[in-house]
């Protein structure tokens, strides 16, 4: 197929004004008369709260609100970004403010004042008794039997998601070997450029409050602030500005409820922005997970059965915990084929901080194991790691156990040969058992070189576990361009360059007459799920191309009537209409549209569309890395990263590549440096800075290259299915491999810090 | 909150004066980098702040051939761009070039990582081996003290209420000496040192023999160190690497360092051997 502006790097609608900095951020922005909040949190992990004395706060001039648990509406509710569906159990834990501390930076009252100073000074005023209760930070403490409670629920276990397919017990008993294993994989943040939390709320006099929100999802925030504040959809109007990235953050709630209830107690608008120390206390980051994996399989490499049994550490509150359970479930079962498979996900209360959404939805954390022993299987019986994954994975036609669909298309096959070729895969990778690195490096060969691949599947949408509803409108203005009127939840990652594109490709006028809603406005654009599941492509362009298609179709009736040819007979590309057999016969849209405005029957032509797509293809990569492990500091190098991703078409390559290449740092720091760390006696976090919490920068960063395979999806946008979370989910699990195939050791446990891989080299060297 | 008071002087006598009146309550402001973020870390036993950014004479760097001073004022950025300290102290810009990020180089100065006194700093470790000589300007007058009895603790120094760094003064290391800086953390750059060693050493001219051989580690101890008998091991040696080993042990020997959220005292005290190890491999191999 041949398109005009669609698989064109086109420039992004959002370059300009990011690039300059003259975009204007929720944060940047003022309102006459603004007060300022600040919320005060908890130092304690756990704590009952005997009482709270703010008159003092309140005194101090220039304090307008103090809120405490007292003040918040007492209806229970859930921050995680979810439509009602199937998928979605929504446990309602939370308030506005905590009855009770259950993390350190829990937050327990808010203040608005006329500036940061008097709001600060304020929250030191606020004086606080508790009765501090043991602090339950690992899973073993919270599902000890004789833990305290963290909620008023009969155990700190509150879900478990259960899957069982054929007889596991059965199949462990048919297998030659049987692989049992347990991995861990620590808490992470998406530490996005903005910090997470930054809401402005504006009450006005017809009893609505406005709020400008850093979000990636207009709609369910709405729903969500209207519940926990007890009022109408109708009542809040949710605004997205440009938002400095999000990597799922930003999944649902964050603190537009705290702000609003400020604001409206205030009757003035109140900016309530989160620092970055708050954004690491404060809001969710990537769970924490111990899964054990047991795979039974034969000689030749094909699985009798396959176990997952995993422990999610939420945090504190549910959020998206026990929903989380369900994707946690998926990836697993639809990455390997097996008759016999069983799942058990429990999740968990500890005194951490919640946990949410992060780029990828459980999926780095599951590959991360399932690759790790993939790699120590195929070692044990002999055979290649790409055959041995090529051999049992679904492809296209068979059933995707994730959706329970058919599988559209795969190129996973064209992954793995491309970038086993950019790697050096058969030149490089060391033989045998790993640890027989044929390259050493440094004096005396202390540096020893390896290499390591990982696969994953991702999903594009999360049909059929929950809604994937979006609504697109487009309009054709007089002069022959258009607006696309659309719920724009891009949060950096380029989706509304993709779905201009789309439209403008549908539409046949060129890609400059097109433009796009860049803010978000609920009372402007129609119910869209937002950014999340790498959905914005898919399913966000399947509406906006069905709107652009009913928008031509009214353009070409219109034509036909001025051209006195039937409409089927015409066509439209780069803003001309012609007559099929007879090129001579045209008009440009411009004409048309003129004519429709004001010609014999005044309209404006309008195409409108709310649905949901028809599928969810998945999409594929495989991800190689070559690493240098210098065995006398531990320090892993990463050399190269080859990411291989079928991506369905590419609307944008560069787009496309960018998202990868962003994502696989992310990766690497999963990998090796990344963790959210804190005390384990008290619950105090460790390193909720940029100092300390180590993300890549730009001088750590090997040369990746990005390779695009595009395996054309049935039911997405011109073939069209994601990229927005896969380029860092194999990351981790191919560096492990690397490192074992350098050193001979398997790490289960991330990040894989020097500390760790000498004192690992040691232990081997005394044993 | 705490109330704040805050002074621009206009010399350095009265910035003398200013700070010797406030005592223990005040605290001289550089570049700002590592006093205002204590300051954000929360309250602490001082509220006045006297900043030194407008005394012309504490920034800057004279060499007359032998000797080089850099003012205490100087941007870590300006040193790292000086002739002079390139030619004769090529390590201080190694180890300057791994200070923080471009723009906090652009704003930190020498003398505030100095007067810091963190067992960590990169700049301040290089002049333990340079033996700098720091001069100090107070209410009771001047004074110069050797950089290696600088510091009494962990942001302590010997520093009393009143009293300014000024510059700090080196001579160029005897003909043919080679340093090598070598800084060890979880990434290449915007770090803070896990471990950091730096080493010169001088051979004997016309032999095979190290004349003198000066280490020193950071990060590892209460306060940055000079690892004197594993100098001592190297001092009229010819090298191998049963020599190079030894010293190294005797580094790791030598050190005290502490777990905390960024590593384990057990892996820190491994680093200083392979790190001092390597900083003498490379030194000795490089050109004399
Ligand atoms: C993001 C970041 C990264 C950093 N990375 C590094 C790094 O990689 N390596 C490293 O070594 N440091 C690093 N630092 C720390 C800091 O930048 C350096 O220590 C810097 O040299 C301090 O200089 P300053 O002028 O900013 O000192 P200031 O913050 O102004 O002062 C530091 C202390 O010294 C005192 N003081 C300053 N000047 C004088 C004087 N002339 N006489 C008496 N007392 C004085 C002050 O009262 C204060 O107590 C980093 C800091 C930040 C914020």
């Amino acid at each position: 197929m041949s398109y005009s502006v669609v698989g064109q790097s086109v420039p992004r609608v959002d370059a300009r004004e990011k690039v300059s900095g003259s975009a204007i951020y929720t944060g940047d922005m003022v309102l006459p008369h603004m007060l300022v909040g600040k919320v005060l949190r908890s130092p304690h992990a756990h704590a009952k709260i005997i009482s709270i004395d703010t008159s003092k706060a309140r005194s101090l001039p220039g304090v307008k609100v103090v809120l405490t648990y007292e003040d918040t509406p007492k209806i229970p509710w859930n921050s995680a970004g979810f439509p009602p569906s199937p998928g979605a159990i929504l446990v309602e834990d939370q308030y506005i403010l905590s009855d009770k501390a259950r993390y350190v930076g829990d937050g327990i009252a808010a203040v608005a004042a006329v500036d940061e100073d008097t709001a600060i000074r304020a929250l030191d005023l606020i004086e606080i008794e508790y009765e501090v209760l043991p602090a339950l930070m690992t899973l073993e403490r919270a599902m000890a039997a004789e833990a305290h409670l963290i909620h008023d629920a009969e155990k700190n276990i509150y879900g478990h998601t259960p899957v069982v397919i054929g007889d596991v017990e059965a199949g462990f008993a048919a297998a030659d070997y049987v692989f049992e294993d347990t991995y861990y994989v620590p808490k992470v943040n998406q530490v996005s450029m903005e910090p997470c939390g930054v809401a402005l709320a504006a009450p006005d006099r017809d009893g609505r409050v406005t709020i400008w929100t850093s979000t990636q999802m207009p709609h369910l925030v709405r729903r969500i602030t209207a519940h926990a504040l007890g009022l109408n959809i109708g009542q809040v109007r949710i605004i997205k500005p440009p938002v400095g990235g999000a990597f799922g953050s930003r999944l649902g709630v964050v603190n537009e409820p705290i702000a609003a209830l400020l604001a409206l107690k205030a009757g003035k608008p109140v900016m309530l922005k989160y620092t970055r120390e708050e954004a690491f206390l404060a809001t969710e980051s990537r769970h924490p997970i111990s899964m054990t994996l047991k795979t039974g399989v034969k000689k030749d490499g094909t699985f009798t059965a396959r176990q997952l049994t995993s422990y999610i550490d939420g945090g504190a509150y549910a959020t998206h915990t026990p929903s989380f359970a369900g994707p946690v479930a998926g990836w697993f079962l639809a990455m390997y084929k097996s008759p016999n498979i069983k799942v058990d996900n429990y999740s968990i209360y500890t005194n951490a901080t919640q946990c949410g959404a992060f780029r990828g939805y459980g999926n780095p954390q599951v590959v991360f194991a399932v690759e790790s022993q993939m790699d120590d299987i195929a070692r044990k019986l002999g055979i290649d790691p790409l055959e041995f994954r090529l051999k049992n994975h679904p492809c296209a036609g068979e059933v995707w156990l994730w959706s329970g669909w058919a599988i559209e298309s795969c190129g996973l096959e064209e992954c793995m040969a491309k970038g086993a070729k950019a790697i050096g895969w058969s030149e490089k990778r060391n033989e045998g058992a790993g640890g027989n690195s044929r390259v050493t490096t440094g004096a005396a060969g202390t540096k020893k070189r390896g290499l390591g691949m990982g696969y994953m599947m991702h999903v594009s949408g999360a049909r059929p576990m929950l809604h994937e509803t979006s609504a697109a409108i487009v309009k054709i203005n007089e002069d022959g361009g258009a607006n696309l009127i659309y719920s724009n939840s891009d949060c950096g990652q380029g989706s509304g360059t993709a779905l201009t594109q789309i439209a403008a490709e549908e539409l046949g006028i060129p890609y400059e007459d097109l433009v796009m809603t860049k803010t978000a406005d609920t009372d402007v654009s129609g119910f869209d799920i937002g950014s999340h599941a790498s959905r914005q492509v898919y399913s966000g362009g399947n509406a906006v191309k069905g709107a652009a298609a009913v928008a031509k179709q009214k353009l070409l009736a219109m034509a036909a009537e001025m051209l006195q040819t039937p409409a089927e007979e015409l066509v439209v590309e780069e803003g001309q209409v012609w007559v099929s057999h007879d090129p001579s016969k045209t008009l440009s849209v411009a004409e048309v549209a003129h004519a429709a405005h004001f010609g014999s029957h005044g309209h404006q032509i309008i195409g409108a569309i709310s649905e949901e797509p028809a599928g969810n293809p998945p999409v594929y990569a495989a991800q190689f890395a070559e690493v240098e492990v210098d065995t006398e500091t531990g320090v892993v190098e990463v050399l190269k990263v080859v990411a291989a991703h079928d991506v369905g078409t590419a609307i944008n390559p560069a787009a496309v590549e960018g998202q990868i290449q962003g994502a696989v740092q992310q990766g690497i720091g999963y990998a090796l440096t990344e963790e959210y760390r804190c005390d384990l006696e008290t619950g105090r976090p460790l390193n909720p800075n940029l100092a300390d919490y180590k993300i890549l920068t730009s001088v750590d960063m090997p040369p990746v290259e990005t390779i695009l395979v595009q395996a054309a999806s049935e039911t997405g946008p011109f073939g069209a299915k994601s990229v927005g979370e896969s380029g860092l989910v194999a990351t981790a699990a191919a560096i492990a491999n690397a490192v074992y195939d350098a050193i001979g050791i398997r790490f289960k446990e991330l990040p894989i810090t020097p500390e760790k891989v000498l004192a690992a080299l040691h232990e081997r060297k005394e044993s | 909150m705490q109330e704040l008071n805050y002074w621009e002087p206009g010399n350095l006598l009265e910035a003398v004066s200013l700070l010797s009146n406030l005592g223990e309550k005040g605290r001289p402001l550089a570049g700002g980098t590592d006093l205002l973020v204590k300051m954000k870390q929360g309250p602490a036993n001082w509220n006045g702040i006297v900043n030194l950014k407008g005394l012309t004479e504490l920034k800057g760097i004279a060499f007359d051939g032998q000797t080089i001073t850099i003012g205490a004022l100087t941007r870590v950025s300006d040193m790292m761009a000086d002739s002079w300290v390139g030619l004769h102290f090529p390590i201080l810009v190694e180890a300057a070039r791994s200070l923080g990020t471009p723009q906090i180089r652009n704003i930190a100065t020498i003398g505030g990582n100095l007067c810091n006194a963190s067992p960590a700093a990169d700049v301040a470790l290089v002049f333990l081996i340079y033996e700098a000589r720091l001069h100090i300007m107070g209410p009771k007058g001047a004074r110069k003290v050797p950089v290696q009895e600088f510091y009494t603790g962990p942001g302590q120094t010997v520093l009393e209420p009143g009293e300014i760094l000024t510059a700090v003064e080196m001579d160029v290391p005897p003909l043919n000496s080679k340093g090598v800086f070598v800084k060890h953390g979880k990434r290449k750059s915007h770090e803070i040192a896990l471990v950091n060693v730096a080493v010169l050493i001088t051979p004997q001219p016309g032999t095979k023999l190290i004349a003198r051989a000066r280490i020193a580690v950071g990060a590892v101890a209460s306060t940055q160190l000079r690892l004197r008998e594993a100098e001592e091991s190297l001092s009229q040696t010819v090298v191998t690497a049963d020599v190079l080993e030894r010293a190294a042990e005797l580094a790791e020997a030598a050190v005290n360092p502490i777990d905390d959220v960024r590593s384990t005292a057990a892996y820190r005290r491994q680093m200083v051997r392979v790190l001092t190890k390597r900083a003498l491999q490379k030194a000795w191999g490089g050109e004399r």
